[in-house]
Protein backbone atom coordinates (compact mmCIF):
# COMPACT_ATOMS: atom_id res chain seq x y z
CA UNK A 1 0.00 0.00 0.00
CA UNK A 2 2.34 2.97 1.51
CA UNK A 3 5.07 3.23 -0.90
CA UNK A 4 7.23 5.80 -0.38
CA UNK A 5 10.53 7.16 -2.39
CA UNK A 6 13.85 8.83 -1.31
CA UNK A 7 12.81 10.16 1.77
CA UNK A 8 15.69 11.97 3.44
CA UNK A 9 14.14 12.68 6.62
CA UNK A 10 14.71 11.32 10.23
CA UNK A 11 11.16 11.39 10.99
CA UNK A 12 10.13 9.07 8.08
CA UNK A 13 10.37 5.55 9.64
CA UNK A 14 8.28 7.06 12.24
CA UNK A 15 5.75 8.79 10.90
CA UNK A 16 5.00 6.06 8.49
CA UNK A 17 4.36 3.31 11.14
CA UNK A 18 2.52 5.61 13.42
CA UNK A 19 -0.11 5.11 10.47
CA UNK A 20 0.35 1.67 9.97
CA UNK A 21 -0.21 1.06 13.57
CA UNK A 22 -3.01 3.63 13.53
CA UNK A 23 -4.74 1.74 10.58
CA UNK A 24 -4.15 -1.70 12.22
CA UNK A 25 -1.95 -3.22 9.16
CA UNK A 26 -0.05 -6.16 9.40
CA UNK A 27 2.83 -6.39 7.71
CA UNK A 28 6.84 -5.45 6.79
CA UNK A 29 8.06 -2.04 6.76
CA UNK A 30 11.41 -2.38 5.16
CA UNK A 31 13.87 0.72 6.22
CA UNK A 32 16.98 1.32 4.04
CA UNK A 33 19.58 4.11 4.88
CA UNK A 34 22.35 4.89 7.21
CA UNK A 35 21.40 1.58 9.27
CA UNK A 36 18.61 -0.48 7.61
CA UNK A 37 16.06 -2.90 8.84
CA UNK A 38 12.47 -4.16 9.25
CA UNK A 39 9.73 -3.65 11.48
CA UNK A 40 7.37 -5.94 11.07
CA UNK A 41 3.32 -5.63 12.32
CA UNK A 42 0.34 -7.71 13.30
CA UNK A 43 -2.92 -6.20 13.49
CA UNK A 44 -1.12 -2.24 13.88
CA UNK A 45 1.29 -3.65 17.03
CA UNK A 46 4.83 -4.54 16.71
CA UNK A 47 5.53 -8.19 16.60
CA UNK A 48 9.31 -8.25 16.05
CA UNK A 49 12.23 -5.46 14.56
CA UNK A 50 15.66 -6.27 12.97
CA UNK A 51 18.72 -4.35 12.46
CA UNK A 52 21.99 -5.56 11.61
CA UNK A 53 23.39 -3.78 14.81
CA UNK A 54 21.20 -5.81 17.12
CA UNK A 55 21.79 -9.28 17.48
CA UNK A 56 18.09 -10.95 16.80
CA UNK A 57 16.53 -13.46 18.62
CA UNK A 58 18.34 -16.47 17.15
CA UNK A 59 22.05 -14.93 17.87
CA UNK A 60 21.10 -13.97 21.56
CA UNK A 61 19.75 -17.20 22.15
CA UNK A 62 22.61 -19.53 20.61
CA UNK A 63 25.14 -17.03 21.17
CA UNK A 64 24.44 -17.23 25.26
CA UNK A 65 24.43 -21.15 25.27
CA UNK A 66 20.56 -20.76 25.92
CA UNK A 67 20.13 -23.11 22.58
CA UNK A 68 22.19 -25.07 20.40
CA UNK A 69 22.72 -23.93 17.12
CA UNK A 70 20.63 -27.14 15.63
CA UNK A 71 18.03 -26.89 18.24
CA UNK A 72 17.34 -23.06 16.66
CA UNK A 73 18.38 -23.96 13.39
CA UNK A 74 15.72 -27.22 13.35
CA UNK A 75 12.83 -24.75 14.57
CA UNK A 76 13.86 -22.25 12.11
CA UNK A 77 13.65 -24.95 9.29
CA UNK A 78 10.28 -26.82 10.65
CA UNK A 79 8.27 -23.55 11.91
CA UNK A 80 9.55 -20.87 9.48
CA UNK A 81 7.03 -21.43 6.70
CA UNK A 82 4.58 -21.25 9.07
CA UNK A 83 5.34 -18.52 10.69
CA UNK A 84 5.51 -20.13 14.04
CA UNK A 85 8.96 -20.85 14.95
CA UNK A 86 8.93 -19.21 18.36
CA UNK A 87 5.46 -21.46 19.46
CA UNK A 88 7.47 -24.40 18.02
CA UNK A 89 10.25 -23.80 20.60
CA UNK A 90 8.10 -23.76 23.40
CA UNK A 91 6.41 -26.36 22.46
CA UNK A 92 9.04 -28.74 21.79
CA UNK A 93 10.10 -27.53 25.80
CA UNK A 94 13.33 -26.19 24.39
CA UNK A 95 12.51 -22.57 25.77
CA UNK A 96 9.62 -21.31 28.67
CA UNK A 97 7.18 -19.54 27.28
CA UNK A 98 8.31 -16.38 29.68
CA UNK A 99 12.02 -16.66 28.55
CA UNK A 100 10.61 -16.46 24.47
CA UNK A 101 8.79 -13.00 25.43
CA UNK A 102 11.77 -11.75 27.34
CA UNK A 103 13.99 -12.55 24.90
CA UNK A 104 11.41 -11.05 22.00
CA UNK A 105 10.82 -7.57 24.05
CA UNK A 106 14.55 -6.98 24.45
CA UNK A 107 14.83 -7.92 20.84
CA UNK A 108 12.39 -5.10 19.75
CA UNK A 109 13.21 -2.82 21.43
CA UNK A 110 17.34 -3.24 20.52
CA UNK A 111 16.88 -2.83 16.96
CA UNK A 112 13.84 -0.51 17.22
CA UNK A 113 16.67 2.04 18.53
CA UNK A 114 18.36 1.44 15.26
CA UNK A 115 15.82 1.22 12.87
CA UNK A 116 13.60 4.43 13.86
CA UNK A 117 16.69 6.39 14.92
CA UNK A 118 18.33 6.40 11.68
CA UNK A 119 18.39 8.79 8.61
CA UNK A 120 16.38 6.80 5.84
CA UNK A 121 16.59 6.48 2.21
CA UNK A 122 13.53 4.72 1.39
CA UNK A 123 11.12 3.08 3.66
CA UNK A 124 8.70 0.86 1.67
CA UNK A 125 5.83 -1.75 3.47
CA UNK A 126 4.52 -4.75 2.35
CA UNK A 127 1.33 -6.19 3.42
CA UNK A 128 0.09 -8.86 4.66
CA UNK A 129 4.32 -9.93 4.82
CA UNK A 130 4.59 -11.97 8.21
CA UNK A 131 7.83 -12.51 10.26
CA UNK A 132 9.04 -16.23 10.56
CA UNK A 133 8.81 -15.55 14.47
CA UNK A 134 5.31 -15.37 14.70
CA UNK A 135 3.68 -13.49 17.16
CA UNK A 136 5.16 -13.73 20.53
CA UNK A 137 4.57 -10.57 22.40
CA UNK A 138 3.26 -7.28 20.83
CA UNK A 139 4.84 -3.56 21.35
CA UNK A 140 2.62 -0.89 20.75
CA UNK A 141 4.22 1.69 18.12
CA UNK A 142 3.93 4.67 20.67
CA UNK A 143 6.16 2.84 23.50
CA UNK A 144 8.45 1.99 20.98
CA UNK A 145 8.83 5.42 20.01
CA UNK A 146 8.79 6.51 23.72
CA UNK A 147 11.58 4.17 24.83
CA UNK A 148 13.87 4.64 21.75
CA UNK A 149 13.78 8.76 22.10
CA UNK A 150 14.78 7.96 25.72
CA UNK A 151 17.30 5.96 24.66
CA UNK A 152 18.82 8.11 22.32
CA UNK A 153 18.78 10.98 25.22
CA UNK A 154 19.96 8.62 27.43
CA UNK A 155 23.38 7.70 25.70
CA UNK A 156 24.00 11.68 25.18
CA UNK A 157 23.82 11.93 29.13
CA UNK A 158 26.24 8.95 29.27
CA UNK A 159 28.53 10.62 26.77
CA UNK A 160 27.48 13.25 24.06
CA UNK A 161 30.07 12.09 21.50
CA UNK A 162 28.14 10.00 19.00
CA UNK A 163 31.38 9.18 16.69
CA UNK A 164 32.41 6.44 19.03
CA UNK A 165 28.71 4.70 18.20
CA UNK A 166 30.21 3.78 14.87
CA UNK A 167 33.85 4.15 14.41
CA UNK A 168 36.20 0.87 15.59
CA UNK A 169 37.19 1.47 19.10
CA UNK A 170 40.40 0.83 20.65
CA UNK A 171 41.43 1.01 24.51
CA UNK A 172 43.51 3.88 25.00
CA UNK A 173 47.42 2.41 25.99
CA UNK A 174 47.03 4.09 29.40
CA UNK A 175 44.15 4.78 31.72
CA UNK A 176 43.74 8.37 32.57
CA UNK A 177 43.12 7.67 36.42
CA UNK A 178 44.86 5.34 38.95
CA UNK A 179 42.23 3.09 39.76
CA UNK A 180 39.93 1.22 37.55
CA UNK A 181 36.51 -0.93 38.08
CA UNK A 182 34.85 -2.22 35.37
CA UNK A 183 32.19 -4.42 34.99
CA UNK A 184 32.41 -8.00 33.78
CA UNK A 185 30.32 -6.58 30.75
CA UNK A 186 32.86 -3.61 29.94
CA UNK A 187 36.06 -5.90 30.56
CA UNK A 188 34.65 -7.80 28.02
CA UNK A 189 34.10 -5.15 25.75
CA UNK A 190 37.60 -3.56 26.86
CA UNK A 191 39.47 -6.98 25.83
CA UNK A 192 38.19 -7.25 22.53
CA UNK A 193 37.79 -3.48 21.33
CA UNK A 194 41.07 -4.26 19.23
CA UNK A 195 41.01 -0.87 16.80
CA UNK A 196 38.73 -2.71 13.96
CA UNK A 197 35.74 -3.36 15.82
CA UNK A 198 32.81 -0.86 15.76
CA UNK A 199 30.21 -1.51 18.65
CA UNK A 200 28.31 -3.18 17.11
CA UNK A 201 30.64 -5.60 15.56
CA UNK A 202 31.40 -6.32 19.24
CA UNK A 203 27.52 -6.72 20.15
CA UNK A 204 27.69 -9.26 17.34
CA UNK A 205 30.87 -11.10 19.13
CA UNK A 206 29.63 -11.37 22.20
CA UNK A 207 25.96 -11.66 21.47
CA UNK A 208 25.16 -8.66 23.44
CA UNK A 209 22.37 -6.41 22.72
CA UNK A 210 23.45 -3.46 20.61
CA UNK A 211 21.85 -0.66 22.22
CA UNK A 212 23.50 -1.90 25.87
CA UNK A 213 26.74 -2.60 23.80
CA UNK A 214 26.75 1.29 22.82
CA UNK A 215 25.95 2.21 26.18
CA UNK A 216 29.16 1.09 27.83
CA UNK A 217 31.08 1.69 24.50
CA UNK A 218 30.13 5.61 25.55
CA UNK A 219 30.48 5.15 29.20
CA UNK A 220 34.21 3.44 28.66
CA UNK A 221 34.64 6.79 26.02
CA UNK A 222 33.53 8.96 28.77
CA UNK A 223 35.75 7.46 31.35
CA UNK A 224 38.89 7.97 29.08
CA UNK A 225 39.67 4.15 28.67
CA UNK A 226 38.59 3.45 25.01
CA UNK A 227 38.82 5.61 22.16
CA UNK A 228 37.95 6.38 18.70
CA UNK A 229 40.31 4.03 16.80
CA UNK A 230 40.34 6.21 14.03
CA UNK A 231 40.37 6.89 11.20
CA UNK A 232 37.20 7.79 11.61
CA UNK A 233 35.15 6.17 9.22
CA UNK A 234 31.41 6.71 10.60
CA UNK A 235 29.11 9.32 11.59
CA UNK A 236 26.30 9.36 13.91
CA UNK A 237 22.58 9.57 12.76
CA UNK A 238 21.53 11.62 16.33
CA UNK A 239 23.35 14.83 16.60
CA UNK A 240 24.50 15.33 19.71
CA UNK A 241 23.14 16.61 22.26
CA UNK A 242 24.95 19.69 24.41
CA UNK A 243 24.06 17.42 27.70
CA UNK A 244 26.52 17.18 30.44
CA UNK A 245 27.79 13.59 30.98
CA UNK A 246 26.24 12.03 34.28
CA UNK A 247 29.24 11.95 36.67
CA UNK A 248 27.34 8.89 38.04
CA UNK A 249 27.49 6.68 34.88
CA UNK A 250 31.09 6.58 34.72
CA UNK A 251 33.44 3.68 35.68
CA UNK A 252 34.63 4.35 38.81
CA UNK A 253 38.14 5.89 39.12
CA UNK A 254 39.19 6.52 42.49
CA UNK A 255 42.38 7.89 42.80
CA UNK A 256 42.35 7.77 46.25
CA UNK A 257 43.18 4.41 46.85
CA UNK A 258 45.20 4.41 43.98
CA UNK A 259 48.31 2.97 45.54
CA UNK A 260 48.37 -0.46 43.35
CA UNK A 261 47.85 1.58 40.21
CA UNK A 262 45.87 0.34 37.01
CA UNK A 263 43.52 -2.40 38.71
CA UNK A 264 41.07 -3.40 36.65
CA UNK A 265 38.50 -5.85 38.28
CA UNK A 266 35.63 -8.22 36.17
CA UNK A 267 33.16 -10.30 37.98
CA UNK A 268 33.60 -14.05 36.62
CA UNK A 269 34.05 -14.71 33.21
CA UNK A 270 31.69 -17.20 32.06
CA UNK A 271 32.64 -20.22 29.79
CA UNK A 272 29.44 -19.75 27.59
CA UNK A 273 30.35 -15.77 26.76
CA UNK A 274 33.65 -17.17 25.89
CA UNK A 275 32.48 -20.01 23.64
CA UNK A 276 30.21 -17.35 22.14
CA UNK A 277 33.15 -15.50 21.01
CA UNK A 278 34.71 -18.24 19.08
CA UNK A 279 30.99 -19.02 17.76
CA UNK A 280 29.64 -15.55 16.62
CA UNK A 281 30.04 -16.21 13.06
CA UNK A 282 27.69 -19.31 12.80
CA UNK A 283 25.62 -17.77 15.38
CA UNK A 284 25.13 -14.52 13.57
CA UNK A 285 24.23 -15.55 10.16
CA UNK A 286 22.06 -18.62 11.24
CA UNK A 287 20.26 -16.24 12.63
CA UNK A 288 19.52 -13.87 9.74
CA UNK A 289 18.83 -16.95 7.69
CA UNK A 290 15.42 -17.72 7.58
CA UNK A 291 14.70 -14.19 6.49
CA UNK A 292 14.31 -13.71 2.98
CA UNK A 293 14.73 -10.01 2.09
CA UNK A 294 16.23 -8.73 5.35
CA UNK A 295 18.73 -6.79 6.00
CA UNK A 296 21.98 -7.91 5.13
CA UNK A 297 25.23 -5.78 6.31
CA UNK A 298 25.17 -2.17 7.88
CA UNK A 299 24.46 0.54 5.53
CA UNK A 300 27.28 3.03 4.41
CA UNK A 301 29.17 5.12 7.08
CA UNK A 302 29.67 8.71 6.91
CA UNK A 303 32.89 10.65 8.16
CA UNK A 304 32.61 12.36 11.22
CA UNK A 305 36.20 14.56 12.55
CA UNK A 306 37.64 12.98 15.41
CA UNK A 307 36.51 16.14 17.95
CA UNK A 308 35.63 13.89 20.91
CA UNK A 309 39.01 14.11 22.44
CA UNK A 310 38.18 17.33 24.37
CA UNK A 311 34.37 15.56 25.74
CA UNK A 312 37.24 12.77 27.13
CA UNK A 313 39.01 15.03 28.66
CA UNK A 314 36.67 16.66 30.33
CA UNK A 315 34.89 13.47 31.05
CA UNK A 316 38.49 12.01 32.49
CA UNK A 317 38.89 15.04 34.52
CA UNK A 318 35.23 14.70 35.96
CA UNK A 319 35.88 11.09 36.62
CA UNK A 320 38.86 12.22 38.84
CA UNK A 321 35.89 14.30 41.23
CA UNK B 1 -1.67 -11.45 28.89
CA UNK B 2 1.26 -12.37 28.24
CA UNK B 3 3.51 -14.91 30.51
CA UNK B 4 5.81 -12.23 32.18
CA UNK B 5 2.27 -10.55 32.95
CA UNK B 6 1.30 -13.81 34.92
CA UNK B 7 4.58 -13.87 36.42
CA UNK B 8 4.15 -10.26 38.04
CA UNK B 9 -0.18 -11.06 38.84
CA UNK B 10 1.85 -13.45 41.17
CA UNK B 11 4.00 -11.04 43.14
CA UNK B 12 0.81 -8.38 43.23
CA UNK B 13 -0.78 -11.50 45.21
CA UNK B 14 1.85 -10.84 48.16
CA UNK B 15 0.76 -9.15 51.01
CA UNK B 16 1.22 -5.62 50.83
CA UNK B 17 2.17 -5.82 47.34
CA UNK B 18 1.53 -2.00 45.52
CA UNK B 19 2.85 -2.54 42.49
CA UNK B 20 6.04 -4.82 40.37
CA UNK B 21 7.62 -4.97 37.35
CA UNK B 22 10.40 -6.56 35.08
CA UNK B 23 13.55 -4.15 34.30
CA UNK B 24 16.16 -4.50 32.21
CA UNK B 25 19.16 -3.26 34.16
CA UNK B 26 21.48 -2.72 30.83
CA UNK B 27 18.76 -0.16 29.31
CA UNK B 28 16.25 0.70 32.55
CA UNK B 29 13.30 -0.70 30.04
CA UNK B 30 10.28 -1.83 32.47
CA UNK B 31 9.61 -4.89 30.15
CA UNK B 32 6.29 -5.45 32.04
CA UNK B 33 4.33 -4.00 35.14
CA UNK B 34 1.76 -4.44 37.17
CA UNK B 35 -0.18 -2.24 40.12
CA UNK B 36 0.74 1.11 41.03
CA UNK B 37 4.19 2.30 41.23
CA UNK B 38 4.77 5.14 43.98
CA UNK B 39 5.03 8.61 42.21
CA UNK B 40 3.44 7.26 39.68
CA UNK B 41 5.76 7.17 36.73
CA UNK B 42 6.43 3.82 36.00
CA UNK B 43 9.24 4.53 33.15
CA UNK B 44 11.44 6.78 36.06
CA UNK B 45 10.98 3.85 38.53
CA UNK B 46 12.13 1.51 36.14
CA UNK B 47 15.08 3.42 35.57
CA UNK B 48 15.79 4.25 38.71
CA UNK B 49 15.90 0.46 40.00
CA UNK B 50 18.26 -0.52 36.88
CA UNK B 51 20.62 2.19 37.98
CA UNK B 52 20.71 1.71 41.21
CA UNK B 53 21.33 -2.25 40.95
CA UNK B 54 23.87 -1.17 38.01
CA UNK B 55 26.09 1.17 40.30
CA UNK B 56 25.67 -1.70 43.41
CA UNK B 57 26.63 -4.65 40.73
CA UNK B 58 29.34 -2.18 38.57
CA UNK B 59 30.89 0.18 40.71
CA UNK B 60 30.35 -0.77 44.62
CA UNK B 61 34.02 -2.24 44.72
CA UNK B 62 32.67 -5.12 47.11
CA UNK B 63 31.26 -6.76 43.97
CA UNK B 64 34.51 -7.70 43.27
CA UNK B 65 35.76 -8.81 46.83
CA UNK B 66 34.82 -12.35 45.64
CA UNK B 67 34.70 -13.96 41.92
CA UNK B 68 31.24 -14.74 40.69
CA UNK B 69 29.94 -13.22 43.73
CA UNK B 70 27.00 -11.64 42.16
CA UNK B 71 24.33 -10.21 43.85
CA UNK B 72 21.02 -11.99 44.91
CA UNK B 73 18.64 -9.20 46.21
CA UNK B 74 18.42 -5.32 46.81
CA UNK B 75 15.92 -4.27 49.44
CA UNK B 76 15.25 -0.81 50.48
CA UNK B 77 13.37 -0.17 53.52
CA UNK B 78 11.82 3.16 53.84
CA UNK B 79 8.90 4.27 56.76
CA UNK B 80 6.64 3.52 54.20
CA UNK B 81 7.91 0.53 52.71
CA UNK B 82 10.19 -2.23 50.87
CA UNK B 83 11.36 -1.98 47.56
CA UNK B 84 12.90 -5.32 46.57
CA UNK B 85 14.68 -5.73 43.65
CA UNK B 86 15.36 -9.40 42.61
CA UNK B 87 18.37 -10.27 39.94
CA UNK B 88 16.47 -12.60 37.73
CA UNK B 89 19.14 -15.27 36.01
CA UNK B 90 18.33 -14.97 32.76
CA UNK B 91 21.02 -16.85 30.21
CA UNK B 92 20.98 -14.41 27.06
CA UNK B 93 20.48 -10.55 26.62
CA UNK B 94 21.58 -9.35 30.00
CA UNK B 95 20.60 -8.54 33.36
CA UNK B 96 16.85 -8.29 34.70
CA UNK B 97 15.66 -7.80 37.96
CA UNK B 98 12.42 -8.43 39.31
CA UNK B 99 10.97 -5.03 41.43
CA UNK B 100 8.69 -5.13 43.77
CA UNK B 101 6.99 -2.65 46.05
CA UNK B 102 5.44 -3.48 48.97
CA UNK B 103 3.46 -1.95 51.58
CA UNK B 104 5.10 -1.43 55.15
CA UNK B 105 2.22 -1.80 57.74
CA UNK B 106 1.10 -4.93 55.23
CA UNK B 107 3.96 -6.68 54.00
CA UNK B 108 5.98 -9.46 55.42
CA UNK B 109 9.58 -8.97 53.78
CA UNK B 110 10.92 -12.00 54.79
CA UNK B 111 8.10 -13.52 53.05
CA UNK B 112 7.92 -11.62 50.23
CA UNK B 113 11.88 -11.87 49.74
CA UNK B 114 11.71 -15.94 49.29
CA UNK B 115 8.50 -15.26 46.58
CA UNK B 116 10.25 -12.99 44.92
CA UNK B 117 13.10 -15.38 44.27
CA UNK B 118 10.97 -17.96 43.60
CA UNK B 119 8.76 -16.05 41.09
CA UNK B 120 12.35 -14.69 39.28
CA UNK B 121 13.28 -18.37 38.78
CA UNK B 122 10.35 -19.43 37.46
CA UNK B 123 10.21 -16.56 34.99
CA UNK B 124 13.86 -18.28 33.30
CA UNK B 125 13.88 -21.87 34.91
CA UNK B 126 12.35 -24.50 33.88
CA UNK B 127 10.75 -26.17 36.73
CA UNK B 128 11.76 -29.83 37.51
CA UNK B 129 7.83 -31.34 37.93
CA UNK B 130 7.26 -29.35 34.35
CA UNK B 131 5.35 -30.84 31.80
CA UNK B 132 7.56 -30.27 28.46
CA UNK B 133 6.07 -29.43 25.49
CA UNK B 134 2.61 -28.40 26.99
CA UNK B 135 2.80 -24.95 26.39
CA UNK B 136 0.84 -22.57 24.10
CA UNK C 1 24.65 7.28 74.08
CA UNK C 2 28.42 5.89 72.18
CA UNK C 3 30.92 6.87 70.42
CA UNK C 4 31.87 6.18 66.82
CA UNK C 5 34.67 3.58 67.83
CA UNK C 6 32.57 2.03 70.38
CA UNK C 7 29.88 1.81 67.88
CA UNK C 8 32.54 0.03 65.09
CA UNK C 9 33.80 -2.24 67.69
CA UNK C 10 30.20 -3.17 68.81
CA UNK C 11 29.09 -3.83 65.41
CA UNK C 12 31.87 -5.69 64.50
CA UNK C 13 30.71 -8.51 67.24
CA UNK C 14 27.35 -8.53 65.19
CA UNK C 15 27.70 -12.95 64.24
CA UNK C 16 29.40 -13.06 60.52
CA UNK C 17 30.82 -9.46 60.71
CA UNK C 18 33.50 -9.04 57.90
CA UNK C 19 33.76 -5.56 58.37
CA UNK C 20 32.01 -2.31 59.45
CA UNK C 21 32.28 1.21 58.54
CA UNK C 22 31.22 5.10 59.03
CA UNK C 23 30.73 6.63 56.12
CA UNK C 24 30.14 10.59 54.96
CA UNK C 25 27.83 10.16 51.47
CA UNK C 26 28.78 13.90 50.25
CA UNK C 27 32.25 12.47 50.11
CA UNK C 28 32.35 8.53 49.71
CA UNK C 29 34.99 8.99 52.41
CA UNK C 30 34.74 6.55 55.55
CA UNK C 31 34.83 8.15 58.82
CA UNK C 32 36.15 5.35 60.46
CA UNK C 33 36.24 1.58 60.08
CA UNK C 34 36.58 -1.64 61.78
CA UNK C 35 37.33 -5.50 60.77
CA UNK C 36 38.05 -5.71 57.01
CA UNK C 37 41.36 -7.68 55.73
CA UNK C 38 43.30 -7.47 53.02
CA UNK C 39 40.80 -8.70 50.57
CA UNK C 40 38.67 -6.44 51.64
CA UNK C 41 39.56 -2.82 51.87
CA UNK C 42 36.59 -1.13 53.62
CA UNK C 43 37.97 2.43 52.33
CA UNK C 44 37.13 1.10 48.91
CA UNK C 45 33.64 -0.41 49.84
CA UNK C 46 32.79 2.63 51.72
CA UNK C 47 33.34 5.18 48.45
CA UNK C 48 31.43 2.05 46.30
CA UNK C 49 28.42 1.55 48.50
CA UNK C 50 27.88 6.17 48.45
CA UNK C 51 27.18 5.33 44.85
CA UNK C 52 24.42 2.93 45.67
CA UNK C 53 22.95 5.55 48.34
CA UNK C 54 23.48 8.42 45.60
CA UNK C 55 21.36 6.05 43.16
CA UNK C 56 18.81 5.15 45.45
CA UNK C 57 18.64 9.35 46.42
CA UNK C 58 18.66 10.33 42.92
CA UNK C 59 15.83 7.53 41.82
CA UNK C 60 13.55 8.50 45.15
CA UNK C 61 14.29 12.22 44.45
CA UNK C 62 13.37 11.64 40.59
CA UNK C 63 10.01 10.15 41.69
CA UNK C 64 9.38 13.04 44.01
CA UNK C 65 9.25 10.64 46.92
CA UNK C 66 9.78 12.75 49.91
CA UNK C 67 10.79 9.69 52.34
CA UNK C 68 14.37 8.62 54.18
CA UNK C 69 16.14 5.80 53.35
CA UNK C 70 16.20 3.25 56.76
CA UNK C 71 18.20 1.31 55.20
CA UNK C 72 19.27 -0.97 52.45
CA UNK C 73 20.71 -4.78 52.18
CA UNK C 74 22.52 -6.05 49.77
CA UNK C 75 22.24 -9.77 49.20
CA UNK C 76 25.46 -11.42 46.89
CA UNK C 77 25.89 -15.19 46.52
CA UNK C 78 28.15 -14.95 50.15
CA UNK C 79 28.05 -11.68 51.46
CA UNK C 80 25.17 -9.58 52.54
CA UNK C 81 25.50 -5.51 52.88
CA UNK C 82 24.01 -3.24 55.28
CA UNK C 83 23.40 0.37 54.72
CA UNK C 84 21.76 2.55 57.47
CA UNK C 85 21.68 6.55 57.09
CA UNK C 86 22.28 8.31 60.49
CA UNK C 87 18.94 9.56 61.68
CA UNK C 88 19.92 11.86 64.68
CA UNK C 89 21.19 15.68 63.68
CA UNK C 90 24.83 14.97 64.02
CA UNK C 91 24.85 12.28 62.09
CA UNK C 92 23.02 13.81 58.93
CA UNK C 93 25.33 12.75 55.25
CA UNK C 94 26.41 9.79 57.18
CA UNK C 95 25.86 6.38 56.88
CA UNK C 96 26.85 3.08 58.61
CA UNK C 97 28.02 0.17 56.38
CA UNK C 98 28.45 -3.58 57.50
CA UNK C 99 29.39 -6.38 55.73
CA UNK C 100 28.55 -9.95 57.07
CA UNK C 101 29.13 -13.88 56.03
CA UNK C 102 26.03 -14.97 54.70
CA UNK C 103 26.98 -18.59 56.21
CA UNK C 104 27.44 -17.18 59.52
CA UNK C 105 25.23 -14.53 59.96
CA UNK C 106 21.24 -14.25 60.72
CA UNK C 107 20.11 -11.04 59.16
CA UNK C 108 17.38 -10.42 60.96
CA UNK C 109 19.64 -10.11 64.08
CA UNK C 110 22.15 -7.94 62.71
CA UNK C 111 19.36 -5.37 61.05
CA UNK C 112 18.31 -5.23 64.09
CA UNK C 113 21.25 -4.81 66.28
CA UNK C 114 22.48 -2.24 63.81
CA UNK C 115 19.13 -0.40 64.35
CA UNK C 116 20.02 -0.26 68.35
CA UNK C 117 23.74 0.68 66.94
CA UNK C 118 22.68 3.39 64.97
CA UNK C 119 20.00 4.75 67.79
CA UNK C 120 22.91 5.17 70.20
CA UNK C 121 25.50 6.39 68.30
CA UNK C 122 26.51 9.80 68.26
CA UNK C 123 29.29 11.32 66.37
Amino acid sequence: MSETGRQPEIAQPSRLLSQLADAGETGTLYVDGGSSGTVHLIDGRVSCVESPAAPGVGALLTTSGRLAEHTWQAAVQTGAAGHRVGRLLVEQGHLMQSELELCVLGAIYDAAFFVLTTAATSVRFAPGELHWLGRVVEVEVGALERETSRRGRRLDEIFPESSVDHAPVTPVPTPPVQRVVLTAAQWELVVHADGRRTAADLSRLLGRPGYATLQEVRRLSAAGLLRNAGPPSSGGDRGAVDAPPDEGASAVADPDHGVTGPDPVAEGESPTRTRAATRREGGHRRQRDPQPSGPNGAGPVDAVPDDALLGRLRAALKALR
Amino acid sequence: MSDIDDHLARTMDLPGAVGASLVDCATGLALGSAGAVPGGDGEAAAAGAAEVLYVASGRAPFASARPNDAIEDLIITTASGYHLLRTVPVAFGGQLALCLWLDRPDGNLAMARRRLAEIADDLVRPRPDAPVGSAA
Amino acid sequence: MADMDTALKDAMQIEGAIGVALVDYSSGMALGVAGGGKDFDLNVAAAGNTDVVRAKLRTMEMLHLNEVIEDILITLDTQYHLIRPLTGRSGKGLFLYLALRKDRANLALARHHMRRIEAELDV
